[in-house]
């Protein structure tokens, strides 16, 4: 799948796995996100957090009916509302996409994997 | 001055911190172009740190200590924090709590600690942290905070040298992060942190009104209240007791109607209501529909306003000052002067990178030597002028022959509006003569339109002109005119607006205009011009009603 834009001059085709990289490098830079977590561990329960190499790991885009949708799996740090930084990387995401690479994005949808308790 | 803070000393600088950042909300607002260009930075700051002050009153008792008032402050603005800035700003005060955990009273020393903990704390919660943010300002702030304290000195001096830092750092931020030197600003959020840590300071040094703690007659911080708005009063209480779930959304919008500088915080049990009202009595009886009132305060704000006005001054001079001192150490290459009217049209060139101001307009056109004493106290290679007014253009020329060891331009800016539109598309990093042009080239592009009133009666363009009639001008020409405000400035905008070439209507309101004539012409125009970005800022200008700018 790949999201498709046709214009006079030909069509420009761009992969999921980009919108995934961009969205994740967004994400990251959100604050109150300590990281990335792997999507596929959410049946062991784990979440380890990914590397800033294979964020997109973490990170599920479709399109459905030329729209784009989007799924992050993200490890919170504690002690930051997270509701509100949810929101915040939701918002920064679309954000960014859109002026970007011009997507639409239809939904961001944050699945909050994990929190972090530091050492205080 | 106290050598130490205790609990009591943190409630009144916590309080005071918040009342400062609730006069500043707007101007936050305006500089907020990252992470996403919302505009909602000073809004989000606020409910977050009201929502720490809310929790701090409500567990308020006579044997608080510093951590335990710290650290109810701290849980509110964790529980309550919205946005970006908010959560930064949670983690901040989160950290200083931790500090502070268990501590009666806290020396120089402590408090110094105190701040680099918070910055810990929040470097903490983020995996990639941006430089050019609040996170920045806070971090350089508190080592100045450290170096100070191990000098031993009191707590203001510990207090002032992190407050100095914050303000160098905050103009550093356009040069770490990008996209604040595209659009001109500093950091929205930086900006908010040096306003709360500016309010805690008067509080500690009692430079501010003083602030009774829980007293029935609260005598609040002086509101320094926008002069556009017949002042009414300032109006706050705390809805309890529900009588059912509360829709914010639509309270905001029903109270939104009966004043302006509204606050509304929403807790599961209780609503926290700020408003500037001239008709509190609306505002209560609509509240108790919702839930019994309590803790009611209610401010007359044209007492505090003429209060404040007699200290306005000075502050203006000591600000400036700061200013200027806080730029002598490093020689930059440009510098910029601007010639204003209006305390809220300052506020917004100086946002936008005016190094100095000077006061001017119709009646009161500054001298050349009053220019140049504001390019003598910029600390840099070459200084523009704006001038703003084509009757200052000239004395504006003449500043080259007064100061000799900076190259003077002159960009000739006849109204407000083309003023604005140059300093916004000048570029630090470009050489002097692109920026010539494209300042000029951007003042051209924007047509400008003054809303006053006539002084005599007169004739012109074959129109009869009576005094205290309505003028609408178009660059220099009076080109409509009539006896209702409203009407008139649209007339006005009839005339100025070209609907296939514009897109933006900006208005700055004047010292004179009533909230009702504002909200009646917003009304009209966003109806009439609905797909143009339409802007209106408190300009506080005297003599004209309006200012308007469209591009």
């Amino acid at each position: 799948m790949t999201i498709n834009y046709i214009n006079e001059k030909g069509k420009i085709d761009i992969g999921e796995q980009v919108v995934a990289v961009i969205a994740g490098m967004a994400a990251i830079d959100s604050y109150g996100i300590v990281g990335m977590a792997s999507r596929h561990q959410i049946k062991d329960g784990i979440s380890e957090l990914l590397k800033k190499d294979n964020l997109s790991k973490g990170i599920e885009v479709y399109t459905k009916d030329e729209k784009v949708y989007i799924d992050l799996h993200i490890v919170v740090s504690y002690g930051v509302k997270i509701s509100e930084v949810a929101q915040n990387v939701q918002e920064k995401v679309k954000y960014i996409l859109e002026n970007q690479i011009g997507v639409k994005v239809e939904e961001v949808n944050v699945i909050v994997q994990g929190v972090k308790v530091l050492a205080e | 001055m106290p050598s130490k803070i205790g609990s009591q000393e943190m409630y009144a600088m916590l309080y005071t911190g918040g009342k400062a950042l609730e006069q500043q909300v707007s101007e936050i607002d305006a500089l907020n172009v990252f992470p996403v260009p919302d505009g909602d930075t000073g809004t989000n700051m606020n409910l977050s740190f009201q929502s720490g002050i809310q929790e701090m009153e409500s567990n308020h008792s006579e044997t608080d200590t510093l951590g335990s008032t710290m650290g109810s402050f701290a849980r509110g603005i964790m529980m309550g924090a919205r946005g970006n800035s908010g959560v930064i700003l949670s983690q901040l005060f989160r950290g200083m709590s931790q500090a502070l955990k268990g501590k009666e009273v806290a020396t120089s020393e402590d408090f110094a600690l105190a701040l680099d903990k918070g910055v810990e704390i929040a470097y903490k919660a983020v995996m990639k942290p941006v430089e050019g943010t609040i996170l920045t300002v806070a971090r350089e702030s508190a080592k100045a905070a450290v170096r100070a304290s191990k000098r031993n000195p009191s707590i203001d001096e510990v207090f002032k040298a992190a407050i100095d830092q914050a303000e160098l750092t905050l103009e550093q931020t356009p040069d770490m992060l990008p996209v604040l030197k595209e659009v001109g600003v500093v950091d929205a959020g930086g900006k908010g942190l040096i306003v709360i840590y500016k309010g805690m300071y008067q509080a500690l040094t009692g430079e501010q009104l003083t602030f009774e703690r829980k007293a029935t007659k609260q005598q609040s911080t002086s509101h320094e209240v926008v002069a556009s708005e017949e002042f009414g009063y300032c109006t706050e209480f705390i809805i309890q007791n529900l009588t059912e779930p509360v829709n914010e959304t639509f309270l905001r919008s029903t109270l939104s109607d009966m004043g302006d500088s509204l606050l509304v915080v929403h807790d599961e049990d209780f609503v926290k209501i700020h408003i500037h009202t001239l008709d509190p009595g609306q505002v209560l009886s609509h509240c108790l529909q919702i839930g019994s009132l309590h803790r009611i305060k209610i401010d007359n704000m044209t007492e505090q306003h003429e209060h404040t006005q007699a200290n306005k001054e000075t502050s203006a001079v000591v600000k400036q000052s700061n200013y200027s001192q806080a730029h002598d150490g490093q020689l930059k290459p440009y510098g910029i002067v601007s010639v204003t009217n209006g305390e809220g049209i300052k506020d917004i060139f100086m946002s936008l990178g005016a190094n100095e101001v000077v006061f001017g307009g119709q009646s009161m056109n500054p001298s050349t030597e009053d220019l140049a004493n504001a390019v003598r106290k910029i600390n840099a290679e070459t200084v523009i002028i704006l001038p703003n007014n084509k009757n200052i253009i000239l004395a504006a020329e003449q500043v080259a022959s007064v100061v000799e060891d900076k190259q003077i331009i002159v960009i000739p800016t006849k109204t407000i509006p083309e003023g604005i539109a140059a300093i916004l598309s000048f570029h630090e990093e470009q050489d002097i003569e692109d920026n010539i042009d494209v300042m000029k080239d951007a003042a051209k592009s924007v047509v400008s339109g003054q809303v006053t009133y006539a002084i005599r009666d007169t004739q012109i363009n074959g129109a009869t002109i009576k005094e205290g009639d309505i003028l609408g001008i178009l660059g220099s020409e009076i080109v409509v005119n009539g006896t209702n405000l409203v009407q008139t400035t649209v007339d006005l905008l009839e005339n100025m607006v070209d609907k296939d070439e514009h897109e933006i209507i900006t208005i700055f309101t004047g010292e004179e205009v009533k909230q009702p004539e504002i909200a009646e012409l917003q009304e009209i125009i966003e109806a009439k011009y609905d797909d143009f970005d339409i802007e209106i800022k408190s300009g506080l200008q005297p003599t004209y009603y309006f200012i308007i700018s469209v591009e």
